[in-house]
């Protein structure tokens, strides 16, 4: 029994083992399976499941920094950028393309056919990009992503609508508009500055192109961002003051358009640091319309276009006679009888002054006189001050595009070059290098560079301030003080006499120059370029003024009478805003008054029958009949939201207007 | 049963709760080690899945602040359009004012020069030539430039007459 026992013993023994060892060798199987399809999938099939891992669960973003804000120097921003986006169609996407457009012509109110074959043709074309409604702010984003909220799939990133996506992008506003607009520029619709400052700075105004990885959940929602490192775009702050910039050119508008000249420059200098403190081109463009714009309008013609300066250069003749010790200022000089011949060339004076002092022959810019000092100078030394002043090169303003001028060398000049160049012709200057030789006199013939950045600056960076700048001595300070002199007497006594300022001296020099005719290389005498330079207070002066009319063509057309008024309404101004204690008498003259009857602007046409113009008494006040003053109260009372009135002080439908004038005005020398 | 069987039975007895109480404690410690790992692996679950709502928390704060900062523009912006001239004197024209600049405006003079005497301040008291001459009505006609001369201070009439005097 014992026997037939033990080997049934065994027997389940070996059964249990065997069926322990099937189980192991299934186990076996299974991991030793699943490890050669692991090995296999990571070895051989690495690189795709890595990309299909990473597209799955990564998402990377390329946007672009906001680019930089200009600012003015007292930190008002003149170019700004904003964040917008635009909405893009990804065609692979969409397949009912129809009702996509349907839905988007709906939201959008666009053309649902134009948006269909759009699509299509960006499906035809293989494009994954088709721009739908471009740089819209964030209201007009919320709104569209509201009305295109329709799709069952529930998205993380908005539109929730297949196959729309949105870009962020970036658009550049000027809100000050056409204010000093050839000096801010403007932008290109890829962001890249085309102008002025925009152009010129736009190494370190461009926003760089950050990479931003995103790890999505399933649902699509970011739970980890990394950032690839920020390179900060800079900030640009100009030494231009918008309100001094915006009487600038007010008033040179105002001078274009009251000489109906065809164009109009006026720049407004600081002679001791270089700044420029406003830079106006008087027609300009808006640059937030850009594509409105004319195109010829769009130039900073102060440092891109050439003239001939005429009689403004005098200061270059006296200045290298006077430093090479020919005369002083009360020294006589005889112009004769006001012509004189060089290599049979005559030149006339436009009235004859006969012998007087320097200073009278520059007060009353006699050619002769001028031509004389020049050839008395000699053609070397004549040059050498031309170039020391800073003609024939660029002045190194941070605005692109800036001629150098025209300036021929000595071994290229006519028998009458020098004659010709002592008042001003046979060369071409920019209105910004002639404004740079008035600082250097104005400056003691100390010469600073003209610069417009004041600072660049980059968020949590020290400001690199580039207001220090070289200063070199151009002309000996006796020189420059004997010319202010003369320059003086320009303003007081001769050409410039409506230069004149009230409660400040002024010291000035005007040009009235023909213009070259390009066509047929010939003088065009009917064509002038009439100008005024000047600087105030004339003994330490703290602004230039430079004021250029292009052919001016109503009344008297030189500089003394189109000019010099513009800039002594602007030095006025400037100065008093500038808080300089005035160095002459103030004439209180103005205390005012007038009383204007003026058509209404909405006037009712039975009150135009009735009171076409109202009979003004000598002694009598000029009354608005009573009845019609009951009118005024009514139709200025106006209700405000909140409920309460308020009557406007100006009556907008009345036939009179009355308006009184409270200021100083300065008494005009005719 | 002799002594040495009575010891063979009693080794097994011993040997065996020896067996049981080593086993329960390899039961325990299995136990724990067990314990330990489960909640190693839902603390390590854990710290995963708030550090993913703390990244979804940190995306909306960042988004957040780009759209403040993006807000904060575009409030210095309009300010900015706000302040331009061209918005002012727009607001202003819409509110009824108009702009002296464009009205024909003349203003008259007041000189001592052509009088050629001037009167002391102390002469003239307190009668504002302001208002004076905005209130007689040759000053209206009077063709430009116009001058204004000091006049005695007894006879106003005169005075104002004066004011129209061409240059």
């Amino acid at each position: 029994m014992k026997r037939q026992i033990k080997p049934k013993t065994k027997n389940l023994k070996q059964v249990a083992f065997v069926r322990f060892m099937l189980i192991v060798a299934v186990f076996v199987l299974w991991i030793g399976g699943i490890s050669v399809r692991l090995v296999h999938l990571q070895v051989t099939q690495h690189a795709w499941l890595k990309e299909q891992a990473v597209n799955n669960r990564q998402d990377v973003k390329h946007t672009r920094m906001l680019r930089g804000t200009i600012f003015d120097r007292n930190e008002r921003a003149l170019a700004m950028s904003l964040r917008v986006k635009t909405l893009y169609a990804d065609p692979s996407e969409i397949s009912d393309v129809e009702t996509t457009a349907e839905t988007l012509a709906r939201v959008l109110k666009l053309n649902a056919s134009q948006i269909a074959a759009q699509i299509n043709e960006g499906k035809n074309a293989k494009k994954r990009y088709v721009a739908i409604a471009r740089k819209l702010e964030e209201d007009v984003v919320q709104r569209i992503n509201k009305g295109l909220d329709l799709s069952d799939k529930k998205k993380a990133d908005l539109p929730n609508f297949v196959g729309l996506h949105w870009r962020e992008d970036q658009k550049r506003s000027y809100p000050y508009q056409s204010l000093a607009a050839q000096v801010v520029g403007f932008n290109d619709a890829a962001d890249d500055g085309k102008a002025g400052i925009e152009q010129s700075q736009d190494e370190i105004l461009h926003g760089k192109v950050i990479k931003k990885l995103q790890e999505r959940d399933r649902l699509g929602r970011v739970y980890d961002e990394t950032e690839s490192e920020r390179d900060a775009p800079s900030d640009v702050v100009l030494t231009i003051d918008t309100a001094f910039q915006y009487m600038v050119e007010q008033a040179l508008e105002k001078g274009v358009r009251s000489s109906a000249a065809k164009s109009g420059i006026a720049i407004v200098m600081n002679p001791k640091t270089g700044e420029i403190l406003a830079l106006a081109n008087y027609p300009t463009f808006d640059p937030n319309t850009i594509s409105e714009s004319v195109e010829e309008h769009i130039g900073n013609k102060a440092i891109q276009g050439v003239y001939s300066p005429g009689s403004v250069f005098k200061i270059v003749t006296y200045g290298s006679a006077l430093d090479k010790n020919l005369f002083l200022p009360d020294d006589m000089i005889d112009s004769g009888n006001g012509t004189i011949e060089v290599a049979k060339h005559i030149f006339k004076d436009s009235h004859g002054v006969g012998r007087v002092s320097y200073s009278q022959a520059m007060a009353h810019s006699s050619n002769v006189c001028a031509i004389k000092t020049g050839l008395s100078v000699g053609r070397e030394d004549f040059f050498g001050m031309v170039k020391k002043m800073g003609f024939g090169s660029k002045t190194g303003i941070e605005l692109p595009a800036e001629t150098q001028g025209i300036v021929r060398p000595v071994e290229k000049w006519n028998g009458d070059s020098l004659a010709s160049m002592s008042i001003g012709y046979e060369i071409g200057v920019t209105a910004l290098q002639m404004a740079s030789a008035f600082a250097t006199i104005a400056n003691d013939g100390v010469r600073a560079q003209p610069h417009i950045i004041k600072e660049t600056r980059r968020a949590g960076e020290q400001p690199n301030s580039v207001t220090k700048r070289e200063q070199t001595q151009v002309v000996a300070a006796a020189t420059a003080r004997n010319l202010k002199t003369m320059l003086r007497q320009v303003v007081l006594t001769g050409t410039g006499r409506r230069a004149q300022l009230n409660g400040y001296t002024a010291a000035g020099k005007t040009g009235t120059a023909w213009k070259f005719n390009a066509q047929s290389k010939t003088i065009d005498s009917s064509k002038y370029v009439s100008s005024f330079i000047g600087m105030a207070p004339a003994d330490n002066p703290e602004i230039v003024v430079a004021v250029i009319m292009d052919e001016p063509k109503a009344g008297a057309r030189d500089g003394g009478m189109v000019s010099a008024p513009v800039f002594r309404e602007i030095a006025q101004q400037i100065l008093q805003e500038l808080r300089v204690m005035p160095d002459a008498p103030i004439k209180q003259e103005a205390l005012v008054a007038r009383v204007t009857p003026e058509t209404p602007l909405r006037a009712a046409p039975e009150a135009k029958k009735s009171e076409s113009k109202p009979e003004i008494k000598k002694g009598v006040t000029p009354q608005a009949p009573k009845e019609k003053s009951k009118d005024i109260k009514k139709t200025n009372e106006r209700k405000l939201p909140n409920g309460s009135k308020i009557t406007a002080r100006n009556p907008r439908d009345d036939g009179v207007r009355f308006i009184l004038y409270l200021g100083v005005a300065t008494k005009i020398e005719t | 049963m002799n002594k040495r069987n009575q010891a063979k039975n009693h080794k097994p007895q011993a040997a065996l709760s020896q067996n049981r109480s080593r086993r329960w404690q390899i039961y325990m410690l299995m136990l724990v080690f067990a314990a330990l790992l489960v909640s190693g692996f839902f603390l390590a679950g854990r710290q995963h899945f708030s550090s993913m709502d703390y990244g979804m928390k940190n995306s909306r704060l960042r988004k957040q602040i780009d759209a403040l900062e993006a807000e904060k523009r575009r409030l210095i912006l309009a300010r900015e359009v706000s302040l331009s001239p061209a918005e002012i004197k727009r607001v202003a024209k819409k509110a009824g004012l108009a702009d002296a600049a464009e009205m024909p405006v003349e203003v008259a003079q007041v000189s001592p020069t052509v009088s050629g005497k001037a009167i002391p301040t102390s002469a003239a008291p307190a009668k504002s030539m302001v208002l004076k001459t905005a209130a007689i009505s040759p000053a209206v006609s009077a063709p430009r430039p116009t001058a204004a001369v000091y006049t005695k201070p007894e006879k106003p009439e005169k005075q104002i007459r004066k004011t129209t005097l061409a240059e």
